[in-house]
């Protein structure tokens, strides 16, 4: 254990100044302040559909889990994998005394943080905006935030993202280049939408997973350990997985 | 004598395609063995072998007592293959930081490993901005961090100017004085491993082609001794009427005689009467008999 907290030290000193860390932060930045300017520049009547501080959250939680979360989470695994084999770095990794497998512990850790960095970029960003809107657009009815429902949505997407994270985790060491980590993860989510409601075995895919951690807040309590147990399920075999493939390989990459 | 590296019969095929075929090495502890061969020859597949990034096709390898790749192999050697492995967005300081984290080890031996590579003043700058020189320091001093019994240095001063070569090569020949750790280093300028190395591994096609101390690769035997004279023809004739193996290659007279025979030489050639202007063990360079060595397989 305590190799394993070394060696996520040593990722930590990684997040200065390496654009994995911009990802995880512009990632959720860029969705808020995308859809504040929609919001602020448009007419919706919100409060129509429902009261508008629960609009607002869904429409961010949704955008983020369904779209948003997996091109920031396959940006993240890609580059920080991506700084280990620029300059060969890789080497100097494997050179270490310490097993491999917690190389590979390490980087799951050090990914799995980054996001929780991102969600909670995202939940301060949902927060002052939802303040913003209250104030300045009146026809939104805000109403009363609620924040043990704010505070859901975000757990929910925690939970949600850990398969995403573990499985491109995995990929970034396989799949080579931007254009086809990102791929992987707008197939994912595109599949998501096509098949939505299909009971297909895509359904239990991590992005539909993802996909489904805003639907889980309002349903009953079955269903949230159903989306627990699930996502608990992904990320050990996700994980298992990339560990097995990493340590039984020769020199990577 | 005790072995840091030992190998028999050591292989590695890739497909079809042979890239190192039974070596059989043997680098004694404490000294500094330089790795030689041509492009191609095998010598980074085999340093790769060596420290268990790649797997032998066949044929069994120690390093330090124990197999390649093992966490006790690895934690009594640093390594340098290559390019130097750092982090360009870090600082130096930072590159060593992450290293300490991942081996253990006081604060302090961070400090002293840029010290000893002279990095102590750019610790604080960023990688990106240091030259090729710093970069080769700073993967030194990566490699050094620890004190190491064994350092595996492949190419280290790959790209370097000569004040940047002269550094490292320092740099190396410091290491077995101060910690007595063994140094195995592939380097293709043969000059400068002929300053630094006592012994030699040369491999060529993958195969082995000598092991031993470096004064004795492409040993012949008596050496020759190279004399200029004012008359050429008539210490050609003198020493002939000796039975010595003479030659001439312009504008010295050959002589194949033993070093504690100089003082003799020198009498008889004063005697007979010849103005004496040099007299100097004719040496050959390492990178003739290295190419000798590699004509003759």
């Amino acid at each position: 254990m305590t190799t394993l907290m070394s060696l996520f030290s040593a990722e930590r000193i990684k997040w200065r100044r390496n654009w994995a860390t911009v990802a995880a932060i512009l990632g959720p930045a860029s969705l808020v302040g995308f859809l504040f300017l929609i919001f602020w520049n448009s007419e919706i009547q919100a409060s129509k559909l429902g009261p508008g501080f629960l609009v607002w959250y869904q429409v961010v939680y949704s955008a983020w889990n369904l779209i948003f979360m997996p091109i920031t989470v396959a940006l993240v695994c890609l580059l920080s994998w991506g700084e280990e084999e620029e300059a060969g770095a890789w080497k100097h990794l494997l050179l270490q005394p310490v097993p491999r497998q917690f190389h590979y512990l390490a980087k799951c850790m050090s990914h799995a943080t980054l996001l929780l960095i991102a969600q909670l970029v995202l939940a301060l960003l949902v927060l002052l905006t939802s303040l913003l809107i209250s104030k300045y657009l009146l026809y939104l009815d805000m109403g009363p935030r609620r924040l043990w429902l704010f505070s859901g949505l975000g757990a929910t997407s925690l939970i949600a993202s850990l398969p995403l994270v573990a499985l491109h985790t995995w990929l970034a060491t396989r799949l080579r280049g931007v254009g086809s980590n990102l791929t992987v993860a707008l197939v994912g989510s595109l599949l998501t939408v096509v098949l939505a409601g299909l009971r297909m075995p895509v359904m239990w895919s991590p992005w539909a997973l993802a996909a489904s951690g805003v639907r889980v807040v309002f349903v009953s309590e079955p269903g949230k350990v159903g989306l627990f147990a699930l996502a608990c399920g992904l990320v050990i075999a996700f994980v298992a997985l990339g560990t097995f493939d990493f340590s039984r390989r020769e020199e990577q990459r | 004598m005790t072995l840091a590296i030992q190998s028999d019969g050591l292989s590695r095929r890739f497909g079809k395609l042979p890239a190192v075929e039974g070596l059989d090495l043997r680098v004694p502890e404490g000294t500094i063995t330089a790795f030689l061969g041509p492009n191609g020859a095998g010598k980074t597949t085999t340093i790769r072998l060596l420290l268990g990034l790649l797997k032998p096709t066949s044929g069994t390898c120690e390093v330090l007592g124990h197999r390649p790749g093992e966490v006790e192999a690895l934690r009594q050697l640093g390594a340098m293959v290559e390019s130097p492995s750092l982090y360009g967005h870090l600082t130096g300081f930072e590159n060593v930081e992450i290293t300490r984290l991942m081996r253990g080890g006081a604060r302090s031996e961070t400090d002293r490993v840029l010290e000893v590579v002279g990095l102590t003043r750019d610790a604080h700058r960023v990688v990106q901005q240091y030259s090729l020189g710093m970069r080769q320091r700073l993967a030194m001093a990566l490699a050094l961090f620890g004190s190491p019994r064994l350092l595996v240095l492949d190419e280290p001063t790959n790209g370097l100017d000569p004040s940047g070569i002269q550094e490292i090569r320092e740099l190396i020949r410091q290491v077995p004085k101060q910690t007595g750790a063994t140094v195995f280093l592939s380097s293709h300028i043969l000059a400068e491993v002929e300053q630094v190395a006592s012994n030699l591994v040369v491999i060529h096609r993958g195969v082995l082609r000598y092991q031993g101390p470096t004064g004795d690769l492409g040993d012949q035997g008596v050496p020759w001794q190279q004399i200029r004279v004012d008359q050429a023809d008539r210490a050609l004739a003198q020493l002939r009427e000796r039975g010595l193996e003479v030659k001439y290659e312009e504008p010295y007279v050959l002589v194949q005689t033993p070093d504690e025979g100089v003082p003799a030489l020198a009498a008889l050639l004063v005697n007979s009467g010849l103005a004496l202007h040099e007299l100097t063990p004719r040496r050959v360079s390492l990178e003739t008999r290295f190419l000798a060595l590699l004509e003759g397989a």
